[in-house]
């Protein structure tokens, strides 16, 4: 094993807490590894991932400790075949049996330090938590606010009716 | 009172962190931003995607999100909802959308180019199609749809794929035929030489273009002989001044 991979830094989250990683494992994040880039000296200061919250962070690193040995992402890899399937790993389909809380605050968190894997198996886990419903039982699993009138939801139920009977 | 003012920044701070955890509203799936929902989108259908943008007000106002599927929703939902138009050519290529409305209804083909529709046809093809899905070929068979006509694919000879493709197969042979027959009918048959008292004639032979007999006039200022030359009733020439 190479020094770099025994490397630990420590990131600092959005509520002040300093949690040491791998740089390995912290490096599938984009953002952390131009940081290092950028930085230099890995390890000797801390670096502050300021909207990721600690709990999250546990999280995001839980993941990215199970998946550094993936090949890295390629730029626009594919991008059409990533869309065609909303299939996910065993392992990531357990990760990411949170609340859905929890399930939003990863998926911010992998937009934000820019880890497109993670990105991906979060969307396709809400994706498939949307496929299928209806416009009503979307709303009753996301708790969405219905904000129309009964008279726009009328009209809303006849615009709908082409994609009702599939 | 020293142990307070030591303790004072610390039950600040504290404070501060304990207003802030409590101020801090959970995530909902409309406070992702808008990249991340299309991201969300885009491993769903274009009928899903259709469906989650009608959950709330925000979703459905919002034309990122809604037109995953399209202006084509926001064009004119009467026809739309009637016809059923089927994602589109951004969010669900080799469909069809209505993409915008100038003067007729316009739909963009997978190859940039556009079709424009009547809005009286899209009404028939509404009022007929009413419950199926709107594909390419549907729509090509809507073409020469006749709303009188129920069972209209019951019929060989009202099938509309068969008058779709038959039909100009036939006009085209009866406009070939036509152009043939009005080539051979404008045909120079013959021309007369007449020299004095001598009449030659020359008839042009069976596979001698109708534009090689259109030169024969520059040949024929060579004969020396010849002061006289007569066309036949279907000459080109007529206005020439050519005798």
């Amino acid at each position: 094993m190479s020094s770099t991979d025994e490397q630990k830094i420590i990131l600092v989250s959005s509520d002040g807490v300093n949690i040491e990683t791998a740089r390995i494992i912290a490096e599938r994040s984009m953002l952390i590894k131009n940081m290092i880039d950028d930085l230099g000296n890995p390890g000797e200061e801390p670096i502050p991932i300021m909207n990721v919250s600690e709990a999250v962070l546990r999280k995001v690193l839980e993941w990215c400790d199970h998946h550094k040995k993936d090949a890295p992402p390629e730029k626009d890899e594919d991008a059409e075949s990533r869309k065609k399937t909303t299939d996910i790993e065993e392992w990531d389909q357990k990760f990411m049996q949170v609340d859905q809380e929890m399930l939003f605050e990863i998926i911010l968190a992998a937009n934000y330090m820019d880890i497109k894997a993670l990105l991906d198996v979060g969307c396709k886990t809400v994706a498939n938590m949307i496929k299928g419903k209806s416009p009503e039982e979307i709303r009753k699993t996301f708790n969405i606010q219905n904000d129309f009138t009964p008279e726009e939801e009328e009209q809303i139920r006849r615009e709908n009716e082409w994609a009702e009977d599939r | 009172m020293t142990n307070c003012k030591l303790r004072l920044p610390y039950i600040l701070k504290q404070v501060l962190l304990h207003r802030r955890r409590k101020t801090k509203l959970p995530v909902r799936i409309q406070d992702l931003p808008i990249d991340v929902i299309l991201w969300i989108l885009d491993f769903l259908d274009p009928v899903d995607r259709t469906l989650f943008a009608y959950t709330c007000k925000a979703f459905r106002a919002d034309p990122i999100i809604k037109h995953s599927c399209g202006d084509c929703f926001g064009v004119k939902t009467r026809t739309l909802q009637l016809i059923r138009i089927y994602g589109c050519e951004w969010c669900s290529p080799g469909r069809w959308a209505i993409l915008g409305r100038k003067i007729d209804w316009q739909t963009k083909l997978l190859d940039g180019s556009m079709l424009v529709f009547p809005e009286a046809m899209l009404d028939a093809i509404a009022m007929t199609m009413s419950k199926r899905l709107l594909q390419p070929a549907c729509l090509a068979r809507s073409f020469l749809l006749d709303v009188r006509y129920p069972n209209f694919e019951k019929s060989l000879l009202r099938d509309p794929v068969f008058i779709y493709t038959v039909l100009p197969f036939l006009l085209s042979s009866l406009g070939w035929v036509l152009v043939v027959a009005w080539q051979k009918i404008t045909r120079v048959k013959k021309v007369v030489l007449k020299s004095g008292r001598k009449v030659r004639m020359i008839s042009p032979s069976e596979d001698y273009s109708h534009d090689k007999w259109l030169t024969l006039p520059v040949c024929l200022k060579h004969l020396k002989s010849a002061h006289r030359i007569v066309y036949s009733s279907n000459d080109p020439f007529d206005e020439s001044g050519h005798e």
